[in-house]
């Protein structure tokens, strides 16, 4: 190892090159590479310029949809804000049917477990029946049949 | 050969350009690379920033005025480029400010095209701790041995602040020296 005088002289005295190296013959085909760079760059470019043209008449086509919409939905919403509150307002409102997980729900929840019980709110008819008469239909002995006649008598 | 003058005029004429930047490029490429090499010290660093140099100066040579000299232009682009080329790279890696340098350490430590003995290397270490544009000024000074007056219309700084970095800069560099013993 050098002394510390040596450090201070190479200090006084400038060397005439760093002391870097480049790989052999790196400077000989320096030229081509750059002009190959360059000609890549300048391919690059007038292709995307290619795609922009081709781009172009259907950007103008979104571009005048979306100026004739702000054209029209802009004066509407400043000069109509109330009717267009109560159009959209009616368009989210919920639907009167019920869904098949509501349905379910009701029909599991109710009190009977008749299927008659989901449609409606029908007042049930309530038809006042004698102890005698009830006695009566009880003991006759009577098939579907006959029954169904008798009723339609 | 062709003067300054006669490569710069058919530059800006479209049948003569590429010829005469294959021209320029033969003439500058060697001292604008040690120029970056320096500032950049990695090999491979110093050779995309030479490549972003010279296609700069393909686009803008039309935007080139003549009174500031090629030469003073030429260098001008390339210390640009090669401070901007670091400040990215400082940017991706997250360097703090206060470790600005360790990426340029590194470059020196692992680059396989050194070629100095180890006075060399400590002295290369040392340079590689300064700051970017004192490191600049001290390199342009020491290794290349360009004055003041032709500095200041590189770095576009006057001379009195281009000597006052390289006085802090060798202080710097031998408050270091003195440390490593």
């Amino acid at each position: 190892m050098k002394e510390k005088k040596d450090i201070w002289t190479e200090l006084q005295n400038p060397p005439s090159k760093a002391p870097f190296k480049v790989p052999e013959g790196y400077f000989d085909s320096l030229e081509d590479r750059i002009e190959a760079r360059i000609a890549k760059e300048t391919e690059q470019v007038s292709s995307q310029g290619k795609l922009i043209r081709m781009l172009k008449p259907v950007l103008a086509m979104a571009a005048s949809f979306a100026l004739i919409f702000m054209l029209v939905y802009y004066p509407l919403s400043v000069f109509l804000p109330s009717y267009l509150a109560k159009t959209s307002q009616e368009s989210v409102e919920k639907p009167n049917t019920l869904s098949e997980d509501e349905l379910l729900f009701s029909y599991f929840s109710a009190s009977t477990n008749s299927l008659y019980d989901l449609f409606g709110d029908e007042e049930e008819v309530q038809e006042e029946v004698d102890a005698e008469e009830l006695l009566d239909y009880l003991s006759t002995e009577m098939n579907e049949t006959e029954i169904f006649a008798s009723l339609n008598n | 050969m062709k003067s300054d003058q006669q490569i710069i005029a058919e530059l800006k004429d479209e049948s003569t350009k590429q010829a005469a930047f294959r021209a320029l490029v033969s003439r500058y490429k060697e001292r604008l690379y040690w120029h970056i090499r320096k500032i950049v010290l990695s090999h491979d660093d110093a050779d995309d920033v030479l490549q972003n140099t010279f296609v700069k100066v393909w686009r803008n040579i039309e935007g080139f005025r003549e009174e500031s000299g090629l030469f003073t232009w030429l260098f001008r682009i390339a210390t640009n480029e090669s401070l901007t080329f670091i400040s990215q790279k400082k940017k991706r890696a997250f360097i703090s400010h206060e470790e600005t340098n360790t990426y340029i350490l590194e470059n020196l430590e692992t680059d396989p095209y050194f070629d100095g003995d180890d006075i060399q290397y400590r002295l290369q270490k040392a340079i590689a701790r300064l700051p970017d544009k004192q490191r600049l000024v001290f390199n342009m000074r020491y290794y290349d041995d360009i004055k003041y007056q032709d500095m200041e219309k590189i770095l576009e700084t006057s001379a009195g602040a281009l000597k006052a970095s390289y006085h802090h800069a060798v202080k710097k560099i031998e408050d270091y020296l003195k440390s490593e013993e």
